[in-house]
């Protein structure tokens, strides 16, 4: 169970591949919406491994932003 | 139970790779984005069932709940509203061609 948060952050640095090399605009909001979910991810193992409850209020407001950050990039910067 | 836990979490690990190699190795974007979807549903929602039948308290379950219920809504809006402004970029663009 200790080992699961490592693995968790090599596969989003893997993710984060197309946010360095994306060719489009859309790639690397994907890349972003992928990172998040790893994020959110991390946050549920680390509060099973400590315990405390509130790592998952964490992750529960990371998941909104997330949400509501991709909705405003393509809102707001809808032609790049 | 914790077995059943670790099968769950390394099951959920199993797609999340697929999905992320999908992403990096696809050439043409709509296939990255059906990559991945894969990856935000399918292997975040197992690893959060695993991680759940690990520890199985009442204040974990619910958020653990509300977690899942927040990425089944939200995961495929998304990858929707990229799709569908992708697809309007590019019918903009034939009709400036064309014209």
């Amino acid at each position: 169970m200790l080992l699961i948060p490592y693995v968790l952050a090599f596969l989003m640095l893997c993710s984060m591949y197309r946010l360095l090399k994306g060719p489009t605009f859309y790639d690397k909001l994907m890349s972003i919406s992928l990172v998040s979910v790893h994020i959110i991810l991390i946050m549920c193992t680390i509060a099973v491994i400590y315990e405390k409850s509130f790592y998952l209020d964490i992750a529960i407001i990371y998941a909104l932003l997330s949400f509501s950050e991709i909705v405003a990039f393509l809102k707001f910067f809808p032609e790049e | 139970m914790v077995i059943l836990a670790y099968i769950a979490i390394i099951l959920g690990m199993g797609v999340m790779v697929f999905g992320i190699l999908g992403t990096i190795i696809f050439p043409d974007i709509l296939l990255r984005f059906h990559a991945s979807t894969k990856c935000g549903v399918t292997g975040a929602v197992t690893i959060i069932i695993g991680l759940m039948l690990y520890n199985f308290q009442l204040e974990f379950v619910i958020k653990y709940i509300l977690i899942i219920v927040f990425l089944y809504f939200t995961s495929p809006i998304v990858a929707h509203m990229l799709g569908f402004s992708y697809l309007k970029k590019v019918r903009e663009g034939e009709e400036d061609d064309n014209s």
